[in-house]
């Protein structure tokens, strides 16, 4: 499958992009630290998947959340080993993302913000799910309770999907200005 | 040159990004810096004091570190935590609590003050009136709708 082909042409330089991607997701994490469930994190792994190819998104998200999870303003908790994995949930969204834009023969601005914004909407609400459940299991012994507490009492859920579907356009398109088009797989050379 | 322009771009955003987070950073430590002073300065003027009121049927309820201005007595505390909530009848020897929180002395059982001794790990009955009682520093005192004898 062209999505998981891998180019080794470039290794050094993919490497680079992994971390600079990571110490962008990373930094900018701390700086909207006081905008609760507002992040760039999401959009950031979630282009990288989507612009560059899958392994420099899993990379990335892995990475990420291993450095924020562990140094994190909240203070370091084992619950980074649940929200690790869950970030390529975003990874994997990319992945359909890149496929869905292959069928479009010509997309116009207008089409990849809509898209990109549904992906957003749906793989955030699946990243919130899975998080919140299996915070629930492990807080209140219940997967019911995790997923009641993610709109209420305060909603926070319904804040991290909109501002992924504003920001996932956004950052998206910036990457995808300034290193290619979604030509999909054929474009894994760097 | 694609990976050259996304690296550039990646960096710029990397430098912008983290000169914020230096930004914010020196804020926090600013603040931090005048939350340290201005707790020091409030020190200065204030005491923290710790009061028990213990009804003597097992209901306890604890005021605990309570900052309290320099000079109050025992009596301007109760009424503050209790917001007013208290009767006393006037005496010789100044006033004497009958009632807090709505509840009142009844057969052999008064509002009577002691304080914890932490040397001796107990408590010790207040050995003048409430009003001229002056709180100090990190004092824990008692309330204790008690008989004569008992404690809280």
């Amino acid at each position: 499958m062209w999505m998981l082909q891998r180019n080794n042409k470039g290794i050094s330089q993919r490497v680079s992009l992994i971390a600079l991607f990571t110490a962008l997701s990373v930094s900018t994490n701390y700086l909207l630290f006081p905008l609760p469930n507002v992040a760039l994190m999401d959009a950031i792994v979630f282009s990288s998947a989507a612009v560059i190819d899958l392994y420099v998104g899993l990379s990335v998200a892995i990475l990420s959340w291993l450095v924020y999870g562990v140094f994190n303003p909240l203070g370091g908790s084992y619950m980074v080993i649940f929200t690790a994995p869950s970030e390529l949930v975003y990874v994997l969204f990319a992945a359909l993302f890149r496929w869905y834009l292959l069928k479009l023969k010509q997309n116009s601005i207008f089409e990849l913000v809509s898209i990109s914004s549904l992906f957003a909407f749906f793989s955030t609400l699946c990243y919130d799910l899975i998080t919140n459940g299996v915070t629930g299991l492990l807080w209140y012994n219940s997967i019911i309770m995790g997923l009641l507490t993610m709109n209420f009492p305060i909603p926070m859920g319904i804040i991290h999907e909109v501002s992924n579907m504003v920001l996932f356009p956004v950052i998206l398109s910036l990457f995808f200005k300034f290193y290619g088009s979604n030509n999909g797989g054929e474009n894994n050379e760097i | 040159m694609k990976y050259k322009q996304l690296s550039f771009i990646l960096a710029i955003l990397l430098v912008l990004s983290a000169l914020f987070n230096l930004y914010q950073w020196q804020k926090f430590n600013n603040l931090e810096n005048e939350y340290t002073d201005l707790l020091q300065s409030i020190n200065k003027i204030s005491y923290k004091v710790s009061l028990l009121i213990s009804f003597g049927n097992g209901t306890r309820i604890w005021f605990n570190n309570t900052r309290i201005p320099i000079g109050w007595s025992l009596f301007n505390l109760t009424y503050y935590l209790t917001e007013g909530n208290m009767q006393f009848t006037a005496t010789q020897w100044g006033p004497f609590i009958t009632s807090i929180l709505s509840v009142s002395q009844y057969d052999n059982r008064y509002w009577l003050w002691y304080y914890w001794d932490p040397s001796a790990h107990e408590w010790l009955p207040g050995e003048v009136g409430a009003a001229d009682y002056y709180l100090k520093d990190n004092d824990i005192i008692a309330w204790c709708l008690c008989e004569w004898g008992e404690t809280p």
